[in-house]
């Protein structure tokens, strides 16, 4: 050890007692602890709004993936089901006597056919002509299923 | 107890922690800084920033120890955020901070002639030779090598000897 070193501990020994005198302020701990809490706010609103972007996100993609899907998804051609539908109705003999059912399905389908050929003489698009020709076809398979079932009680 | 409550964020832990170690931490950042108010700000620096950290905190050391390490390292933080001690070269601080002129009353007193020292030798002297940091340990905090910890503090010892040994030779003058 230096002449200089031990000449500086000897004078050190004394320093903790000098600096031993001097205390913190009594309002430091009370500033402290006003920053931290604030701090800690900040964070919780930051984490809050990090949160909230993320579930967000999270909503938007799932709708996206669903508009994705729902695009994938080949549309029905409702046009062709009933014209299938009908050609089935055809091959089916016909029923010798009229189920009040059946006569309402058809007096629908007559009206329905009235539409379906308004709305082609004014030129209507598909989005128009999708819906006439679906309920076209929904009726088709409920006359189907009551002309099926009348072939099977004749049987019977 | 108080560790584990202030790792969950326990407000009253942490006073507690303040009232057990501010004192200490407070008289460490005086030494450090040799001025009350930055000493101040570094007390407040040092809590936040444990109270930030005290989650990570595994035991390894000592509570004190690793308090005070983290107070060390806030203190050297702050010593490298001022101008006038970062990048310096050894020559070029001591040459910045002019040697002092001995107290007229005669009174030696090693905080007083550390505070005549610059910031960065005053910190090296205090850390290496109060609080038992290693030149390894200094070079590490410091991002220097140890050869320059090992320089500043030669010239700061060399500088507190003339200091002190020109005050006593006054005080000795004055009791004649």
């Amino acid at each position: 050890m230096s002449e200089h070193e031990s000449n500086f501990l000897d004078l050190a020994a004394r320093l903790p007692a000098s600096v031993a005198a001097h205390v913190p302020p009594a309002d430091l701990w009370p500033r402290i602890a006003a920053t931290h809490r604030r701090r800690r706010r900040q964070r919780r609103w930051r984490r809050l709004l990090a949160g909230g972007s993320a579930l967000a996100l999270i909503v938007a993609l799932g709708l996206a993936a669903n508009n994705w899907r729902h695009a994938a998804t080949p549309a029905i051609d409702w046009q062709a089901r009933a014209q299938a539908l009908e050609l089935q109705l055809d091959s089916l003999p016909t029923p010798t006597a009229n189920d009040p059912l059946a006569q309402l399905a058809e007096s629908e389908l007559a009206h329905l056919d009235g539409n379906l050929q308004a709305a082609y003489d004014r030129g209507a698009v598909s989005r128009d002509l999708d819906p006439l020709w679906q309920r076209r076809s929904e009726l088709l398979d409920a006359l189907l299923s009551l002309r099926r079932q009348q072939v099977l009680s004749s049987r019977i | 107890m108080t560790l584990a409550r202030a790792q969950r964020g326990d407000m009253a832990a942490f006073e507690e922690i303040y009232r057990r170690y501010g004192r200490a931490c407070f008289q460490l950042t005086l030494r450090l800084t040799g001025q009350r108010q930055p000493a101040e700000d570094l007390v407040h620096e040092a809590f936040l920033k444990m109270m930030d950290t005290i989650v990570g905190y595994r035991g390894e050391a000592p509570f004190g120890a690793w308090f005070k390490r983290l107070t060390a390292n806030v203190g050297i933080d702050w010593l490298r955020r001022q101008r006038h001690a970062a990048d310096t070269g050894t020559e070029a601080m001591f040459e910045q901070t002019a040697a002092a002129e001995p107290d007229p009353a005669g009174r030696i007193d090693a905080e007083s002639l550390l505070a005549h020292l610059p910031p960065r030798a005053r910190a090296i002297v205090v850390l290496h030779e109060l609080e038992g940091y290693t030149h390894a340990e200094l070079a590490a905090l410091f991002g220097q090598s140890e050869s320059y910890s090992k320089s500043i503090l030669a010239r700061a010892l060399k500088r507190l000897h003339a200091l002190a040994a020109t005050t006593a030779a006054s005080t000795s003058r004055v009791a004649l």
